[in-house]
């Protein structure tokens, strides 16, 4: 039992692993692009380390519970988490700074509505992948069962 | 339901590319954009001062700025608004262009608005506000406040004390020094100053006009001689007391009575 059970986890602990430390090497390489706009937005550091933080723990989350409900379950929360996320960090859609008693104010609504339109359709996906799942699991179901009846029925005659 | 599923996959991942090419190219294209003012320049007429800006654009990006405004809007120091220039354009992609930005202020109105503007050095406040559509999704605002230096042109009046001659039988001449410093850089102060001599009963014994020319930064010292009826002088020839009412009546503005106590 827990030869099969450290079979069926050690390669997906093993992904997660893999698949955080591509995050984190992401994370790393792109935060050096982003440098120069701490001086203008300093809390950038922060909210891009929140993400990638919450993000990976959805990541492994996600690859431990792949193939049960809570796999698609955490999906959805990450797709609300993503859609809250971008509402915030693009401050509701506008965003504005000032540099030497000059300011600028941006308008990244569209970006914005672009961003909740793909969560949004992420939702969806996942919705109908849990009654998908739960569809099919009860049809598994049902078809143990004919057939153990059907075995009990050949088995009587 | 596996379909629907496919389906909507596909969707947000073809979103996905969409947004982030989009995002790509607008920041690409936000770096081959090339907008700059110039150095403003001040012209003079005699009621009015236009300040021009000289806005150069360079749309080396893959987006049309399909609206460009800049306004500039100068506010005296209880943000009244005294002078506005908007320019509006559309620069569409591979254009050079270049603008100019012209904010007219009229002196005369101003002036006639703000006498205080006359005698009280100030500052005003310049602002500039930049709105920017670009790309027809992202709308851009930049906007600084500056300070602009107001110069009165009647700064430091003075009249000086009167001094009075026996001029004839009837008449004597009255000597009135007045003095003034145009601290403002554009606006001269060329024209009539005027004065009415009024006694202590407001009956008016005389009346006076001399010319009087203060280019920006200068200053105007002279006199203006009124004729004064010699009753409403007193027996012995001291100073009587009244009051002087004083005009300006220049090529920018008019202003006037100027109420001054003598005696």
């Amino acid at each position: 039992m827990d030869k099969s059970l450290s079979q069926k986890f050690f390669p997906r602990i093993l992904k997660a692993i893999i698949k955080s430390m591509i995050v984190l090497i992401l994370f790393l390489v792109f935060s050096q692009f982003l440098a120069p706009l701490q001086e203008i937005f300093p809390e950038t550091q922060m909210i891009i380390e929140a993400f990638v933080m919450v993000y990976i723990v959805f990541l492994v989350a996600g690859e431990l519970t792949k193939g049960t409900i809570y796999h698609y379950c955490l999906n959805i929360g990450k797709a609300f988490f993503f859609i809250g996320y971008s509402i915030y960090a693009l401050n509701s859609g506008t965003i504005t700074f000032t540099i030497d008693a000059v300011t600028f104010s941006i308008g990244l609504q569209i970006l914005l509505i672009m961003i909740i339109i793909t969560g949004v359709l992420d939702l969806a996906k996942n919705l109908l992948q849990i009654i998908n799942y739960l569809a099919d699991k009860a049809e598994t179901e049902e078809t143990t069962l004919i057939t153990l009846e059907q075995e009990a029925v050949a088995k009587q005659s | 339901m596996r379909q629907a599923i496919r389906a909507l996959g596909w969707a947000a991942k073809i979103l996905w590319i969409i947004l982030i090419v989009f995002i790509i190219t607008i920041a690409y294209s936000a770096t081959q954009l090339n907008i700059n003012l110039g150095e403003p320049q001040t012209t003079a007429t005699e009621q009015t001062v236009t300040i021009s800006f000289p806005v150069n654009m360079r749309n080396d990006g893959l987006y049309d700025i399909t609206y460009f405004n800049i306004t500039t809007i100068i506010s005296d120091q209880n943000n009244h608004s005294l002078a506005r220039g908007t320019t509006i354009l559309g620069i569409p992609r591979g254009v050079y262009e270049t603008r100019i930005h012209n904010i007219t202020a009229n002196i005369t109105r101003i002036l006639i608005r703000n006498t205080n503007l006359l005698f009280n050095d100030t500052t005003f406040t310049l602002f500039q506000y930049v709105s920017i559509n670009y790309a027809h999704a992202i709308p851009l605002t930049v906007s600084a406040h500056q300070t602009m230096p107001w110069g009165a042109p009647l700064s430091n009046l003075a009249v000086g004390e009167i001094t009075f001659q026996p001029y004839n039988q009837t008449h004597s001449l009255a000597i009135i020094p007045l003095s003034f410093e145009n601290h403002n850089q554009y606006v001269p102060v060329a024209g009539n100053a005027r004065i009415e001599i009024y006694d202590n009963s407001h009956t008016h014994i005389g009346e006076g006009t001399t010319n009087i020319d203060a280019q920006p930064n200068t200053y105007f010292n002279g006199q203006i001689n009124v004729l004064v009826k010699n009753p409403s002088l007193s027996p012995a020839h001291t100073p009587p007391t009244g009051e002087i009412h004083l005009f300006f009546e220049t090529s920018t503005f008019n202003y006037g009575p100027l109420v001054i106590p003598y005696g």
